[in-house]
């Protein structure tokens, strides 16, 4: 009975780590089964998961219904502890770790560093630099929204001790590369800023919303995929918003005419 | 867009594997998405270029990037978002977004529909191409042999 407890334990925390860094559900809930699997009885594993919360219950012959529920908070997107959680899980089902051992690489897994402040943010430059001239501006429209990029990439420093929904972060994100280009424009070192703020919005897109929407919704998991859906639509207009906000403050700071 | 191929596929290229490292994906998948998402922008460029619909080039770019990341996911043994999401974010709608958003400051109404609805369609058929490649089985992409995991 203890060993079913424990093994509904390490699967919920398995879960946890896989919904918290950005897999889709239904992978989840299949990984959640797998383990479940591994007992000697038929545990009868029904799972339940949404982006917000982990739900599972087992059926044992020893034992009533247990249940438990995870709640699921500060979603971060870090696909290596997606990986290697899905690594482990198959490893433990192959017999080839015990679940003591299973438990403490988790843990492991769970506070494994992420990259540098310094590789992030020459990330985030190369990033906008390549996108300013993909959407054909010049290089030196491109390195002017490579400083914007710096300063996207300085704010996941700013932004980790200070907790905020992932809206505001958005905002604040767009409002700050905003403020930066429009810094360059009002030297007069750059004329068309609208092809530099698309760039430099690049790494703030929705993007990974939208993909893991479109597999949830395919999946059959209308919740998380709508979800996931409001998400990105949310984002979207957070990060507009951050670039209207600047763009009509600077103008109105500027008499009107300018913009 | 007015670069050569060669120079957008190694600019697609490095966005892409920006992408793959901002969202931490594992060191070593992260050359093989990279290179997924360059070979999705020049798709996509050669098809808008060529018929001068951009939701046509969109689409295929993305059924591109989808089943490039499924077959890459059965060979590296890594969840297929690994490889998904650095080629399909260069596709994602930030330029209509910002045109959207420029349209309202404006008031211009037309511009403000115009782009809103173009966003909306590119979204929506990355998503479609998404759904589609996933809906067929996995044994499909289950192709060549799969590279020995980690352990």
């Amino acid at each position: 009975m203890v060993e079913e407890k424990l093994l509904l334990d390490f699967a919920l925390s398995v879960g946890e780590v896989m919904t918290k860094n950005g897999a889709e559900t239904q992978r989840v809930e299949n990984t959640i089964e797998i383990i479940l699997s591994k007992s000697r009885y038929n545990l009868m594993p029904e799972t339940f998961v949404t982006p917000t919360g982990i739900f599972a219950s087992i059926n044992g012959p020893l034992h009533g219904t247990i249940t438990k529920v995870k709640r699921v908070d500060r979603r971060t997107i870090n696909l290596e502890k997606v990986s290697a959680a899905n690594d482990l899980s198959r490893r433990f089902v192959a017999g080839e770790v015990t679940l003591r051992k299973a438990f403490e690489e988790l843990s492991e897994i769970e506070t494994r560093p992420t990259y540098k402040t310094i590789t992030m943010v020459i990330t985030h430059m190369i990033i906008v630099f390549s996108f300013t001239l993909l959407f054909s501006g010049t290089l030196n429209d491109a390195l002017i929204s490579s400083t914007a990029g710096m300063v996207l990439g300085l704010r996941m420093k700013i932004f980790k001790k200070i907790r905020l929904a992932s809206f505001v972060r958005g905002l604040a994100a767009s409002m700050m590369a905003t403020a930066t280009i429009l810094l360059w424009y009002h030297f007069g070192l750059t004329d068309n800023y609208e092809i530099i703020i698309v760039g430099a919005l690049m790494p703030l897109v929705p993007g990974f919303a939208i993909t893991n929407a479109a597999k949830d919704v395919m999946y059959g998991d209308f919740i998380s995929g709508s979800a996931r859906m409001l998400d990105a639509i949310l984002t979207a207009v957070f990060i507009a918003a951050g670039v209207g906000i600047m763009l009509t403050g600077y103008n109105y700071l500027m008499g009107g005419a300018v913009l | 867009m007015t670069q050569p191929y060669y120079i957008q596929f190694v600019l697609a290229f490095l966005a892409s594997l920006g992408f793959a490292v901002v969202f931490n994906c594992p060191k070593k998948a992260c050359f093989t998405s990279g290179i997924g998402g360059g070979f999705a922008w020049v798709i996509y460029v050669y098809i808008y270029l060529k018929t001068m619909n951009e939701v046509l080039g969109i689409f295929v770019a993305s059924l591109f990037a989808a089943a490039f990341s499924r077959f890459f996911s059965y060979r590296h043994m890594e969840p297929s978002t690994v490889f998904l999401l650095p080629g399909v974010i260069p596709l994602v709608p930030g330029s209509t977004m910002y045109h959207t958003m420029k349209g309202i400051l404006d008031s211009n109404i037309f511009e403000t529909f115009m782009e809103a609805t173009k966003a909306l369609k590119v979204a929506g058929v990355i998503a479609i191409a998404i759904m589609i490649v996933f809906v067929l089985p996995y044994s499909y992409f289950a192709i060549g042999k799969q590279k020995k995991p980690r352990f």
